[in-house]
């Protein structure tokens, strides 16, 4: 098999409170491949999210081995992880995170903005992506003028702009109802039937149904993958 | 009341619980209104302190004006004398007249002091009344030298003579004569004059032993005295100078040589308290220096300002609580005027510290000229109550902003959880946001004013004064006073000067009426021998001096020769001419061998020589035609002794004092450099640029800490927004200059919107300036150039904290 785009080997993850030392990544292995859709699933406090910020390199304080495309993600530098992580993810958050004194479009241009690109080159990429998601015609309005539904289109067309390898997506219809959570999941199969590595995190076993793997996650621990 | 009791309660409690926000506010306060305290006590011991006279609005002083001269003057003796006979809306004219006199009380050491000489009706015009004894009357004024008393100022009695009651009756040497010592003035008179202190005052009937030049009682040439007049009651300033007018054109006709094209104008006594020829300047330099210490408290105020506006943005919830549980919302706004009209109180508080601490330090820079005049600069009621009403102004203003816009708190959102989610507004011309773009303006144009005044400085300091200031040495002294007739006194010249040659390390001495870069000399009408006399006579600056004067200046004659022992009294009348009036009278000819007319000289004088120019008084005159005539033959007591050594002068000063004080004990000026001297004369510029360079910068100061704290509160704000940027792929360069982006981008238009107003204004100060325009363009630069750099440092600081940001923890409250 050629080598996975994902492997981690032995990470561990701790926060230490004083004195005592709290686990909340436990000797996670796993190889992940690309082109596969998987859902973390997992009580709360498992460290769901902490392992998809560990994925797309946030945090900095674990131990282990990761292995991105076969290059070895921990030794490398902070500036090093940076731009691997911006070459290859992109991220949908739960409450979506768009800044609110900018447009939709803005919002849109700020991963371009910081990735060397040129400004007629960002405007073209930005209305490819206004156009791919459907959502021209809410180019100027800003995120309070939107639907939760809508803001979380424009939170995975934004993660999408940059045309990353991964998407990394932490409970992205958690604030969503169901109607509007399906809109984004089928949203997030045509990505993934496009060719993009998919990493979510989810409570709902409908959502996770839409991927091919699910990894359970349970006090750091993965139980069952 | 009780309320308002409770209110000021809570204030100081609100206060106290954020003592680092309370701190900054506090010390901006201080130093803003501290800087204004200050000044306000120099200009109002300056322009605003009352004449202590009775009814002083009725009072006036009046000068001579000329068609041929800009400018007001004093009068002559036997012209006031016409005026006061004429006259009828008057009550009565006085007339008065410095003199430095050498004054020996006791056993003590002879000094010189300042004498006004005023006529017998002096006192009873004023309407003031002695502390001890009796003032003079008209009774001694009566017969000529039939006068010699003597009347104590308040700081004569208390410091010379050791405050004692008995000294009345008592007599003192004046000039070497006994005078009676009739009256002390209470403390706080000093005469008409407020900027200088006269140490006592005789009547007019002791002129003959006490002016310089008595046969000025005699001359109408001679525009050396002051006069002040009280008006009838009804009629005002303007009827009264209306009906001096005939008196001048009567005048005209009975003596056209001299009262040609003269009259007369009355300034209200409180205008005459400055010499008219030195108040535009010191009110041009008072105004800037209020602006200027005006700028700094805006700038300190929005400070304050926007502290407190967090603060309520912090306190908001506690607002919405009051207002539910139903305070009204004009509650909740007196609440925060009343903490902030607290706070700025305690700055002011806080400011007069400064202030006393400031005013102490710009005393002692003081000019020379004010060295003697015993100006009231106490911190007294006066000053108490502009700090006050300053800073309860300050409170009002900066705390008006929050206090409205607690007023505008929407009840139902802020009793809502707040968003994490940063503040909603994108708004550039929120209010926050425009007092740092006032500030930035305010700023510059400080600065700017700065800029222009330290480039006129050091341009003024480059100018050629015309001779060679290096090693030579100046000291002023009167043998008048000592006695000395003219005979006696040449004879004096003459062996001081051989004396002083005689001393090793000396090059060359000579004397002058001039002293060069402080006093002397005298205007003097000249016409070209041969004209017609009805031909208007040009006025030059006259300078009598010794022999070899231009050898000790270092400079070289254009033409002819310097004076020579036979230039003497039975000798030929002769003169020397600078370059100025050599190009003025006989453009493009030479000028040795002319013949001229001195006003007041029975025969011409031949010109023997050419001088070059030089600088008189100051580096920034316009260049004065001049004419030199030999001390001989134009004859005074008062000179000053010029003496070129080969090294620095310094080290021979006690050796030319010795000289002088082995001939005569005369009451001696200091000896001094003239390198010195002229460092003196500079003392206004000097003060006034190093003044507007504290101000500028303090004022830089507080808006630095301004944006600052703009920069930091934005951070904090925005912590979330970054750790998205971070997690969205913005490196720290980025996060850095976003941050550095939105703190400058208010800045800029600051700058830009000061540069202008400063062009703008830069045209009211540009007559202060010397050689320097007020458009001069680095000076702009300059000032933009070092806000910037500020400011960007003033950002840079919390934009480092920001790139600290964690993009996990920032994400992680959803
Ligand atoms: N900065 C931190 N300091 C200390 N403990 C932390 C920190 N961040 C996370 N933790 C702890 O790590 C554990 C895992 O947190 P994490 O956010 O990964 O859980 P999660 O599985 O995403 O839960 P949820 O489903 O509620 O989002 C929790 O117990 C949390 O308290
Ligand atoms: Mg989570």
């Amino acid at each position: 098999m050629s080598t996975p785009l994902i492997k981690l080997v032995n990470v561990e993850r701790y926060y230490d409170h004083g004195p005592t030392r709290t686990w909340v990544l436990r000797r996670i292995n796993m190889e992940l491949q690309d082109g596969e859709f998987v859902s973390v699933m997992g009580p709360s406090g498992a460290g769901k999210s902490t392992l998809l910020h560990l994925l797309g390199m946030h945090d900095m304080g674990w131990s282990g081995e990761y292995h991105l495309l076969g290059r070895p993600v921990h030794k490398l530098g902070k500036k090093e992880r940076s731009e691997l992580s911006k070459k290859h993810f992109g991220f949908v958050f739960q409450s979506y995170h768009l800044l609110d004194t900018l447009t939709v479009y803005e919002n849109l241009d700020i991963p371009l903005s910081y990735r060397n690109i040129k400004k007629s080159d960002r405007d073209s990429m930005v209305c490819d992506t206004l156009d791919r998601f459907q959502i021209v015609a809410k180019k100027d309005l800003f995120p309070s003028q939107l639907s939760g539904g809508q803001q979380q289109l424009v939170g995975v067309a934004r993660a999408m702009i940059a045309n990353p390898k991964i998407i990394l997506a932490d409970e992205p219809t958690g604030n969503l109802h169901s109607s509007q959570g399906k809109e984004i999941m089928e949203m997030f199969r045509k990505l993934n039937q496009e060719g993009t590595t998919i990493i979510q995190v989810t409570h709902s076993e409908t959502n996770a149904g839409y991927g091919n793997r699910i990894i359970k996650l349970v006090d750091g621990w993965i139980v069952d993958d | 009341m009780e309320t308002l009791w409770q209110d000021c309660k809570y204030g100081l409690r609100t206060l106290l619980k954020s003592p680092a926000f309370t701190f900054v506010a506090v010390v901006s306060l201080a130093l803003g209104i501290g800087a204004n305290t200050a000044i306000f006590t120099l200009i109002k011991a300056v322009f605003l302190q009352p004449v202590p006279v009775r009814e002083p609005q009725r009072l006036v002083s009046l000068f001579t004006v000329d068609e041929k001269m800009p400018g007001l003057f004093p009068i002559s003796f036997p012209s006031f004398e016409d005026y006061r006979d004429r006259q009828s809306v008057f009550s009565a004219m006085a007339i008065y007249m410095s003199s430095g006199v050498t004054a020996a009380a006791g056993s003590g050491e002879p000094e010189t002091w300042e004498a006004e000489v005023a006529s017998g009706n002096y006192f009873e015009l004023l309407g003031v009344k002695p502390l001890l004894g009796r003032t003079f009357t008209q009774e001694d004024d009566r017969v000529p030298g039939g006068g010699a008393v003597a009347v104590l100022s308040y700081g004569t009695w208390t410091e010379k003579l050791g405050g004692d009651a008995a000294v009345i009756g008592s007599t003192i040497s004046i000039n070497r004569l006994p005078f009676t010592i009739i009256g002390v003035m209470p403390n706080g008179f000093k005469g008409i004059r407020q900027v200088s202190e006269a140490a006592m005052w005789t009547p007019m009937s002791m002129a003959q032993s006490l002016l310089k030049t008595p046969q000025a009682l005699r001359e109408r040439r001679a525009l050396h005295f002051q006069v002040v007049a009280r008006l009838l009651a009804g009629v005002t300033l303007g009827q009264a100078e209306a009906a001096l007018d005939p008196i001048s054109r009567q005048l005209a006709r009975d003596y056209p040589a001299v009262h040609q094209g003269r009259s007369v104008k009355l300034l209200p006594v409180a205008q005459a308290t400055i010499h008219p020829s030195m108040r535009p300047v010191l009110e041009r330099a008072g105004l800037l220096l209020m602006v200027i210490v005006g700028l700094v408290l805006l700038v300190a105020c929005g400070n304050v300002a926007a502290l407190l506006l967090v603060r309520a943005r912090g306190r908001s919830k506690e607002f919405a609580i009051r207002l539910a549980v139903g305070a009204g919302s004009g509650r909740v706004a007196r609440q925060l005027l009343t903490e902030s009209v607290t706070l700025s109180l305690i700055g002011g508080l806080a400011g007069l510290l400064v202030a006393r601490w400031s005013r102490d330090l710009l005393w002692a820079y003081r000019p020379p000229m004010l060295a003697a005049a015993k100006l009231d600069i106490g911190l007294d009621g006066t000053v108490l109550l502009f700090t006050f009403s300053v800073s309860a102004l300050t409170g009002l203003l900066f705390g008006l902003a929050p206090a409205l816009s607690a007023r505008r708190q929407d009840l139902a959102v802020e009793l809502k959880e707040r968003s994490t989610q940063g503040t909603r507004e994108r708004r550039f011309f929120s209010f926050r946001n425009l007092l740092v773009v006032g500030q930035s303006a305010l700023c510059i144009v400080a600065l700017v004013g700065a800029g222009l005044f330290i480039e006129s400085l050091r341009r003024l300091q480059q100018v050629d004064p015309g001779f060679e200031a290096q090693h030579l040495a100046a000291t002023r002294f009167d043998i008048g006073s000592a006695g000395y007739k003219k005979e006696q006194g040449l004879a004096f010249y003459r062996q001081l000067l051989e004396r002083i040659t005689r001393i090793p390390s000396v090059r060359a001495a000579s004397l002058s009426s001039i002293h060069p870069f402080a006093t002397g000399g005298y205007l003097r009408a000249v016409r070209v021998d041969g004209q017609n006399a009805a031909a208007r006579p040009v006025m030059v600056l006259q300078n009598n001096i010794a022999e070899r004067y231009f050898e000790t200046a270092g400079v070289r004659l254009l033409e002819g020769r310097e004076f020579l022992p036979a230039d003497d009294a039975n000798g030929r009348r002769v003169v020397i001419v600078n370059q100025s009036m050599a190009r003025r009278l006989w453009a493009g000819e030479n000028a040795t061998g002319k013949r001229v007319w001195l006003s007041g000289d029975t025969e011409p004088r031949e010109v023997v020589g050419v001088a070059p120019d030089m600088r008189f008084f100051t580096l920034s005159e316009e260049q004065m035609a001049c004419v030199y005539a030999p001390l001989p033959q134009d004859y005074l007591p008062l000179v000053t002794l010029l003496v070129r050594t080969h090294q620095d002068p310094r080290p021979a000063l006690g050796m030319i004092r010795g000289e002088i004080q082995q001939l005569e004990r005369l009451p001696l000026g200091p000896v001094r450099t003239v390198e010195e001297q002229i460092g003196r004369s500079l003392w206004a510029q000097k003060l006034i640029a190093a003044l507007m360079a504290i101000f500028g910068l303090l004022a830089v100061l507080l808006a630095a800490v301004g944006v600052y704290g703009l920069t930091s509160y934005s951070v904090a704000q925005r912590t979330s927004e970054i750790g998205l940027r971070m997690a969205l792929g913005a490196r720290p360069g980025d996060v850095l200059s976003t941050i550095v982006g939105q703190g400058m981008s208010l800045v800029a238009p600051g700058v830009a919107l000061g540069l202008v107003a400063a062009a703008a204004l830069g045209r009211l100060i540009s007559s202060l300036l010397f050689g320097v325009s007020s458009g001069h363009v680095p000076a702009y630069l300059a000032a933009a150039a070092l806000l910037a750099l500020v400011a960007l440092a003033a950002c840079w600081l919390p934009a480092r904290r920001a790139t600290k940001v964690d993009p996990v923890l920032a994400l992680r409250h959803e």
